[in-house]
């Protein structure tokens, strides 16, 4: 995924702006629904760094406690 | 933080900014999904009368008046939950009151729906309430926040006096069922779903950055850490149950 001079995310692959929708993540046993930006053509997700890092990773964490 | 002081509870979790700028108004796990669970699984058919007791904004009484034409009423202890609730669903009958004291005469409803609502109420008070207002064979259809594991959790005050919160009156499915099944209701079903209370941990976390933020915003006069270590001790769940009143 690139980013274009104007914060607008492309796909790299199909070059088309990214748009947001409802994607379902899967962790372990458990699957969740988010809206995260996406390729209208492909599907491939656009996952930001501070999502995966930090976000993500506090879930991880709160389900290992629970 | 908003603060209600009415009916001498000085701090509702339920009314803080957190839940209040959720756009649908919705404030529980597994939104109104499950309440079409409940409702299809007791076979209720339009034109019969239901009450949603703790309803909040009354988005499941919007749900179920539209979507199942049930004639559907909602009572709720919270003015300013109901305020809110008539600006966002204009067509729907809101009325201010408690669980444990329901201003209807005996078996008048054929459907009671309480979901996420029952842990803040006194459950004996609020089962004797239920089973004295519906018709015979009429349903009871709740929707909680259960101890998946009861005995880890420490006896007493999870949160100090006077905040109200689901997770303060939280039971075992044992202790539930057993208090169901006294007043005279027969169980018809109880499943656990779980699941939503993951999903709806996952979006405080999307939404908040860590269970912790979310604490602070709730109950910023509590230490966070403290109020997770101890909410998460007996392992919360969420459960259906319905019951029919024999």
């Amino acid at each position: 995924m690139d980013n274009e001079s104007r914060g607008r995310l492309l796909c790299v692959k199909c070059q088309v702006s990214l748009e947001a929708g409802k994607v379902q993540i899967a962790y372990l046993s458990n699957t969740f629904s988010a809206e995260l930006q996406r390729c209208p053509v492909c599907g491939q997700v656009f996952i930001p760094e501070e999502l995966a890092l930090g976000r993500m990773a506090e879930v991880e964490k709160t389900l290992e406690d629970k | 933080m908003t603060i209600n002081t009415d009916n001498q509870l000085p701090i509702r979790v339920y009314e803080s900014e957190v839940f209040m700028k959720s756009s649908t108004g919705l404030i529980r796990p597994g939104g109104t999904e499950l309440t079409r669970r409940l409702v299809e699984f007791c076979g209720l058919q339009a034109g019969d009368r239901v009450l949603d007791v703790g309803c909040g904004t009354g988005a499941s009484v919007a749900c179920l008046q539209q979507e199942f034409g049930l004639q559907v009423q909602g009572i709720d202890p919270s003015a300013l939950l109901l305020e809110r609730g008539r600006g966002l669903y204009p067509e729907i009958t809101l009325q201010q009151g408690r669980g444990e004291e329901l201003p209807y005469s005996n078996q008048s409803w054929k459907g009671i729906l309480c979901e996420c609502s029952l842990s803040l109420m006194e459950l004996e008070i609020a089962l004797q309430e239920f089973y004295r207002v519906l018709y015979p064979g009429g349903w009871l259809m709740i929707a909680d926040i259960y101890w998946r594991q009861p005995h880890r959790q420490p006896p007493g005050q999870l949160f100090p006096v006077g905040q109200s919160c689901i997770l303060q009156g939280a039971r075992g499915r044992e202790e539930l069922l057993q208090h169901v099944q006294e007043q005279g209701f027969a169980l018809r079903l109880w499943q656990d779903c779980s699941q939503v209370l993951n999903q709806m941990v996952f979006d405080i976390i999307m939404q908040h950055g860590s269970l912790t933020a979310f604490w602070e915003k709730v109950l910023p006069a509590n230490d966070p850490h403290l109020c997770q270590q101890t909410a998460g001790r007996g392992k919360p769940g969420y459960y259906l149950l319905v019951a029919q009143k024999k």
